[in-house]
């Protein structure tokens, strides 16, 4: 090795060093949050294998998109139950309480066209919920979810969990919406999961 | 003299290359430490010490989330102090949505940002089986990480706080691979 090649190869080897430890500790990710977009992150159950999610969701329903609305979705409050399964209980809650307790949703609106498995009826609606949506001009993005209107599939394959009172969520953002078309399954764009199924009949087969 | 002037030739590009060699990896080290910033939340605050306001829940929520902050506190230099004067708020309800808890900032990473934090107690009982308690006391620090810069499911194979898939009647508390992103990021 020349000395001037070692010292051309010195030299950049301290430029990289030199930009590693500038980057080091600095966000690699833009500040996503401005007066106008709110970031949410959410806490979610891990189900780890389509099989595992198919069981925990009380409805497995293939179906197509109606229409969609943003809400801001409140908790249900009241004094009943015990301190630890009822935050409220033994609590009187202001209007101004509540109003920081309220979480924006985007609804979706879902003609069912295929039960699974579930208390639902082919042709009836149901309604989804997702956290994020805009609401009074700022929009709040939850990290993990792709709003269901927003995927572009004929058809969707949905694992619900039922909440009672026409309130259904999905048993998480990734592992519980897949695109269908044909009879064929498949994951969302980007969601990282890889289901164990690939069709609808063996959706069908796992769910017996 | 020639074969004198050869051998300091030689040792001269030894010692380059020895520099070079060390420069690559410690080149390599930073470029690292760098790629770990993958685990790193924009959506956290500016800095370490925090307050926070307790909104409409009993005193079972208000000792859980007292022990929340404690064990964030344990910490060298973090700080989630209790002020009824404080605009970052906690709080927990029973929520008709599958998620366990939600971590919303508002503003820019500045002193002007605020945090949100609510706790879904309807979620995780019917998921907690008799580890209520433990999941509550999982999710609240969890959900305090995110104020801390952390962000969810960290690309490591290291045991952390804020996986979706931690064993949450056992992983209530900061894990070794947490605190140490704690403070790479805010040192």
């Amino acid at each position: 090795m020349s000395t001037r090649r070692a010292l051309t190869i010195l030299s950049t080897a301290s430029t990289v060093v030199l930009l590693g430890a500038a980057c080091a500790g600095q966000p690699t990710t833009e500040d996503p949050s401005s007066e106008s977009v709110v970031h949410v992150s959410a806490d979610y159950p891990d189900y780890g294998s389509t099989e595992a999610a198919l069981e925990a969701a009380d409805v497995v329903l293939v179906g197509t998109v109606e229409s969609s609305r943003e809400r801001v979705e409140y908790p249900e409050v009241d004094d009943s139950g015990t301190g630890l399964e009822n935050p409220q209980s033994g609590v009187d809650i202001s209007d101004e309480d509540l109003e920081e307790m309220g979480v924006v949703t985007t609804v979706t609106t879902i003609k069912v066209t295929e039960v699974i498995s579930g208390d639902v009826e082919v042709g009836d609606s149901v309604e989804v919920s997702q956290v994020g949506g805009t609401i009074d001009g700022v929009t709040y993005i939850e990290d993990s979810t792709t709003f269901i209107e927003e995927v572009d599939s004929p058809e969707l394959l949905l694992l619900l969990n039922d909440f009672g009172d026409g309130d259904y969520d999905l048993v998480n953002p990734v592992e519980g919406v897949y695109e269908v078309s044909d009879g064929e399954v498949e994951a969302l764009p980007g969601s990282g999961v890889q289901p164990e199924v690939s069709s609808l009949e063996e959706v069908r087969e796992l769910t017996e | 003299m020639e074969t004198h002037i050869w051998k300091l030739e030689t040792s001269r590009n030894r010692i380059l290359s020895k520099v070079v060699a060390i420069m690559c990896v410690l080149a390599f080290a930073i470029g690292g430490a760098s790629a770990a910033n993958a685990d790193y939340f924009a959506g956290g605050m500016a800095s370490k010490k925090n307050s926070v306001k307790y909104v409409g829940v009993n005193s079972t929520y208000v000792n859980h989330f007292d022990n929340a902050r404690f064990r964030w506190n344990a910490l060298s230099g973090v700080t989630f102090g209790k002020s009824n004067a404080a605009k970052n708020t906690m709080t927990a309800a029973r929520y008709s949505s599958s998620w366990y808890g939600l971590y919303t900032s508002k503003g820019p990473r500045d002193r002007s940002r605020t945090f949100t934090i609510q706790v879904n107690a309807r979620s995780i009982q019917e998921a907690s089986g008799r580890n209520m308690s433990k999941w509550i006391a999982s999710t609240s620090t969890h959900e305090l990480g995110h104020a801390l810069s952390l962000d969810d499911n960290p690309k490591t194979s290291k045991a952390s706080l804020m996986k979706y898939s931690r064993n949450r009647s056992t992983v209530i508390s900061p894990l070794p691979y947490d605190v140490s992103e704690v403070k790479r990021i805010y040192r």
